[in-house]
């Protein structure tokens, strides 16, 4: 399933800043980690996530640095900032908001997403 | 030390032409730490990868495509580079890794503007500050270019021919009362053009016309031989009332004799040798219709009072007193055609004749009888050079104002370019303001000035108020007249950077103004004057000597003695070397006992800024060789 445009402008940004929240990331790795752990769902092209880097860095939530990684090859780690942190927070609750607002809704199965964020964003070292 | 000696020693390896290739390429930054990284150069930095063409080719696009700055751009190939190796590696295939990629003008676009909001507060404040300055401009430019097509799109509308009414009393006066046929005979007969009058017949220092006691006298009695027949003219024609002399807008359109006599032999030579002469537009404006009769009216009076001395000299009386009338003559004849220079020419002339007859007076004191004085007398008590300026007409200041602004049918408009074109012409003319007409950047103004300028309606009240303010002073004397600190050109500087537009007409209509009320001013003392001389004239016939004061001619010479013109007392009369002087304290209202001033236009003065010449302002004799 592909989100539309505007969706996923609302949620990649938060999707970013949740996957920076362990630890510096370059480019590649968020790309593969987002399509992997949402399986698919917030797919985002080199075309969305680097612009939006840019953006949130701009922004001063994310800060950036170029250094070698293991292979001897120079990459652009991206990291959160204190404001990225405060920012992520935020977003949390009213993700979490969203999500129950649209649950009693009916229009989200609660079934199907884990609490707050819907699964795909969760860590690989638990639930949000 | 370990670290900066293997870069030192590879920077000293390093051919000359790759250290600059390094130099250029490498950040300020980089330098100031002594590190010539050459880290901007971004497509040598892309070649050195391993990756497949087609995938450095679309890096190659996106960072072009970008237009970021080199920085900028080395910064999204080092991560563009690291994306696709690290694709590689994780076993996709460089197809899909291109197909994941996305649209190249997209994705520049939005590295682009993710990259500028990157950029300093500072530079992006100048940034949108510029673009909100320059819709601004833009927004301005489009509403002053609205207002400018506004502005062109009137147009004057002259519907009135002025010229034709100012041509109307000399069309309709009898020929039997016309002057003009007898002149044009005899300025055709002797090229009055090329004759030269003022230099054959007068002191080129003094300005008075040559005496019998002068050394000169001589050739200006072989001048008045040679030219029987213009004298004769002047003297005939000078006694008619009417000229007739019809004027048009242009010198093209004169009958052909008229402009022989007019212009002379050899400007008809030139106009034969010139035919590209002939292609000029045509002058629409009455302003800028020539008066080419004008400036040979001053000769006829310089051959007319020639020929009163030579005929006092000689002791024919009749021929004295008809060569003066004929001088006298000529001042109506001119103002025939109503105009400032008309009525300065007028009344010069007619001071001229005042002159004239004050001098042989004063020459000849025995030449007339008392009845001829008695006809003198009343002759000059009969007009006024007051008269000559009363009433300005308006006709030249309709006809510019036709023919510069629009008319909206209720005797308004606003000013027009192809006014304002008329007006910048003509101010040329007068030696003024050439810079700001041809100057491109004041061009660029003409709308904005134009916008200021004030209406029609509102320029003719101005020049109504400022004819009114004139004619009210022509009535007085100069003690009379208050203290006119506003001169002309005071008067114009007012407008002339607030209001350039208007600054134009008005410049067109004023000029001149303060010179003719000086003019008049002067005319006015001489003329009480001479009637002084000829009382005095009559009482030393009848007491076979001159009076010791003026108190002796009353009442039978004299009713009373006329003021002096600038302090209101009685004017001054001292007998000088057995000879009567009468005069005015002048302008520094001290009485030098008729002493004649070294510069004698500047004892008197209607300005109250100029300071007066310490002297007296003799009024009779005057302009002569014993003045």
């Amino acid at each position: 399933m592909k989100l539309e445009r505007e969706m996923m402008r609302g949620a990649g940004p938060t999707a970013v800043l949740q996957l920076l929240s362990s630890g510096e990331k370059y480019g590649y790795e968020l790309v593969e980690s987002l399509s992997r752990q949402t399986d698919g769902v917030l797919n985002l092209g080199q075309s969305t996530l680097y612009p939006m880097l840019y953006n949130l860095e701009a922004k001063g939530v994310v800060k950036s640095k170029e250094k070698l990684g293991p292979n001897g090859r120079i990459r652009r780690y991206y990291r959160l900032t204190a404001r990225g942190k405060k920012k992520l927070e935020a977003d949390r609750q009213q993700w979490t908001a969203l999500v129950q607002a649209m649950g009693a809704l009916g229009v989200t199965r609660q079934g199907g997403f884990d609490v707050g964020l819907p699964s795909g964003l969760a860590t690989e070292g638990g639930a949000v | 030390m370990s670290e900066w000696f293997p870069t030192f020693y590879a920077v000293w390896q390093t051919p000359w032409r790759e250290l600059w290739h390094q130099f250029r390429y490498t950040p300020i930054r980089d330098l100031i730490r002594l590190r010539l990284s050459g880290r901007l150069d971004w497509k040598s930095n892309l070649a050195a990868t391993d990756l497949a063409t087609d995938i450095r080719q679309q890096v190659t696009d996106v960072v072009k495509a970008t237009r970021l700055w080199p920085l900028e751009k080395a910064e999204i190939t080092t991560e563009l580079i690291a994306h696709f190796q690290d694709g590689q590696l994780a076993g996709k295939s460089h197809e899909s890794l291109l197909a994941d990629f996305g649209d190249t003008q997209t994705v520049a676009k939005l590295m682009r503007s993710g990259k500028m909001r990157n950029r300093t507060l500072l530079w992006r404040t100048c940034v949108s500050t510029l673009k909100t300055f320059s819709v601004l401009a833009v927004l301005l430019s489009l509403a002053y270019g609205l207002l400018a097509i506004w502005l062109y799109s009137a147009a004057p509308n002259p519907t009135v021919d002025f010229l034709a009414e100012l041509n109307a009393p000399a069309q309709s006066s009898p020929l039997a009362d016309q002057a003009w046929p007898i002149y044009r005979e005899a300025w055709i007969e002797h090229d009055i053009k090329s004759l030269n009058t003022y230099d054959q017949l007068t002191d080129p220092v003094y300005t008075y016309v040559i005496g019998p006691d002068d050394d000169r006298w001589p050739s200006s009695i072989e001048f008045l031989d040679q030219h029987a027949s213009l004298v004769d003219a002047a003297r005939i024609g000078g006694r008619l009332p009417g000229l007739g002399l019809q004027l048009y807008p242009d010198w093209r359109d004169y009958p052909e004799e008229d402009y022989l006599a007019l212009w002379g032999q050899t400007s008809v030579e030139w106009q034969r040798e010139h035919p590209e002469d002939s292609t000029e537009a045509k002058n629409p404006l009455l302003l800028g219709v020539l008066l080419p009769h004008a400036q040979e009216f001053r000769s006829l009076g310089y051959i007319l009072e020639a020929d009163m001395l030579r005929s006092a000299e000689a002791g024919n009386v009749s021929r004295v007193i008809e060569d003066w009338h004929a001088m006298l003559g000529l001042s109506p004849q001119l103002i025939e055609m109503p105009s400032t220079v008309c009525s300065q020419i007028a009344s010069a002339v007619r001071s001229q004749a005042l002159r004239a007859i004050g001098r042989v007076l004063i020459e000849y004191p025995d030449l007339f009888d008392q009845a001829q004085l008695t006809c003198l007398r009343q002759r000059i008590e009969s007009d006024s050079a007051r008269d000559f300026f009363t009433s300005e007409p308006l006709f030249y200041l309709d006809d510019l104002l036709q023919n510069v602004y629009s008319d909206d049918g209720n005797g308004d408009g606003r000013i027009t370019a192809q006014g304002l074109t008329i007006l910048n012409r003509i101010v040329r003319m007068y030696g003024q303001n050439n810079e700001q007409a041809d100057d491109r950047f004041s061009k660029l103004l003409v709308p904005a000035e134009m916008l200021r300028a004030v209406s029609r309606k509102d320029v003719r009240q101005i020049i109504e108020k400022w004819n009114d303010e004139n004619s009210v002073d022509y009535t007085k004397s100069i003690r009379e007249q208050p203290l006119r600190v506003t001169k002309v050109d005071e008067y114009l500087s007012h407008y002339e950077t607030r209001d350039p537009c208007t600054w134009r007409v008005l410049k067109m209509m004023l000029i001149g103004s303060d010179d003719a009320r000086k003019t008049v001013e002067v005319a006015e003392a001489q003329r009480a004057a001479v009637l002084v001389g000829i009382a005095v004239t009559e009482y030393r016939l009848r007491h076979h000597r001159w009076p010791r004061d003026l108190d002796e001619l009353l009442p039978t010479f004299l009713s009373d003695v006329p003021p002096d013109p600038v302090t209101g007392d009685s004017l001054k009369y001292r007998l000088i070397d057995g000879r009567p002087v009468l005069y005015s304290v002048g302008g520094d209202r001290d009485d030098d006992g008729g002493l004649h001033p070294v510069n004698k236009y500047e004892v008197f003065s209607s300005d109250p800024n100029v300071v007066p010449e310490d002297g007296d302002w003799l009024l009779w004799p005057t302009n002569s060789p014993q003045d």
